[in-house]
């Protein structure tokens, strides 16, 4: 005695098939997003390497150098010999330190673009006139 | 015999329709999944490369940091002596490990004396490693540094551009 088989209808299928494809497509687009940041991740570490330079070739100054600057004051690359990738754009500045006259603080600034969207690095550190 | 009638299969018509859609959307997913495998391969590559520039440059700016005096013998080998006497030079191997960085230890002139060590710092990915004096070779405040790994089955090239100043000189 047979009894009345019970299968899945093709509709059923390809209803789970459609939940299955839309499941897929968007963990695609979560791996899209992960090499995007991947891109995001490198810029910032070839900035903060480029500024890291910059901050510690201006170490060779001697402190006369700083006394002489009119504050604030815009310092330029310091590696004459060196093309800055022309994604970033690299800003030092140079400002008294609010609480102590013979530091000055110095910031080198990166800014780029990345899919319309800005981003940017800074790092701070501080120089003696004496 | 009676059962036979009973039994309801499906019509030619029926199959070749199933089977079309099946194999249209399985070919859509794998498709899909390859190219998800494809992201993440060049995913893992490219964090490979990226650290191992990153940790590379790390190393040898610590020890530039730490460093009692420097020596640039030629713009691809860096020595670095320390306060122990201790030397640590930094360049690229030769033979088949030409691409890997080294750091070669030397504890002769140590004090407590010790033997010569070559160490490798990186995978067999380093494809340029150069250093450059600050403000001049003669008198070196501060040492360049540039180092670019390509990972070998993508090609993909990434490079990293740095300088260290040598405070205790």
């Amino acid at each position: 005695m047979k009894k009345v088989q019970k299968g899945y209808i093709l509709t059923e299928i390809l209803v789970s098939f459609l939940i299955m494809s839309l499941a897929l497509i968007a963990i695609s687009a979560m791996f899209i997003q992960a090499l995007q940041m991947d891109m995001i991740a490198h810029h910032y570490t070839v900035t903060s390497n480029l500024a890291q330079k910059q901050l510690e070739l201006l170490k060779m100054r001697p402190p006369a150098f700083w006394a002489g600057l009119s504050l604030p004051y815009n310092i330029p690359w310091q590696d004459d010999t060196q093309i800055l990738p022309a994604i970033y754009n690299f800003t030092t500045n140079a400002i008294q330190q609010e609480s102590n006259p013979h530091l000055i603080e110095v910031t080198v600034t990166a800014t780029w673009q990345e899919k319309d969207k800005e981003y940017s690095v800074a790092f701070t550190t501080f120089y003696s006139t004496l | 015999m009676k059962n036979i009638k009973l039994q309801h299969g499906f019509m030619l018509i029926e199959l070749m329709i199933c089977i079309t859609l099946t194999i249209l959307l399985l070919s859509g997913m794998f498709r899909l999944f390859s190219t998800n495998l494809t992201i993440w391969t060049k995913e893992k590559h490219h964090s490979a490369i990226e650290q191992t520039t990153r940790i590379a440059i790390d190393k040898i700016m610590r020890e530039i940091r730490y460093a009692h005096s420097i020596r640039l013998t030629d713009t691809n080998s860096l020595t670095i002596t320390k306060i122990s006497g201790e030397t640590n030079t930094f360049q690229l191997g030769s033979g088949t490990h030409a691409k890997t960085l080294y750091m070669i230890i030397d504890k002769t002139a140590a004090i407590p004396a010790g033997g010569i060590s070559a160490n490798p710092i990186t995978e067999n990915i380093v494809t340029s490693l150069s250093f450059t004096p600050y403000p001049e070779a003669v008198a070196i405040q501060a040492v360049g540094i540039t180092i670019e790994v390509t990972d070998q089955s993508t090609g993909e090239k990434q490079t990293l551009n740095t300088a260290g100043y040598i405070w205790n000189q």
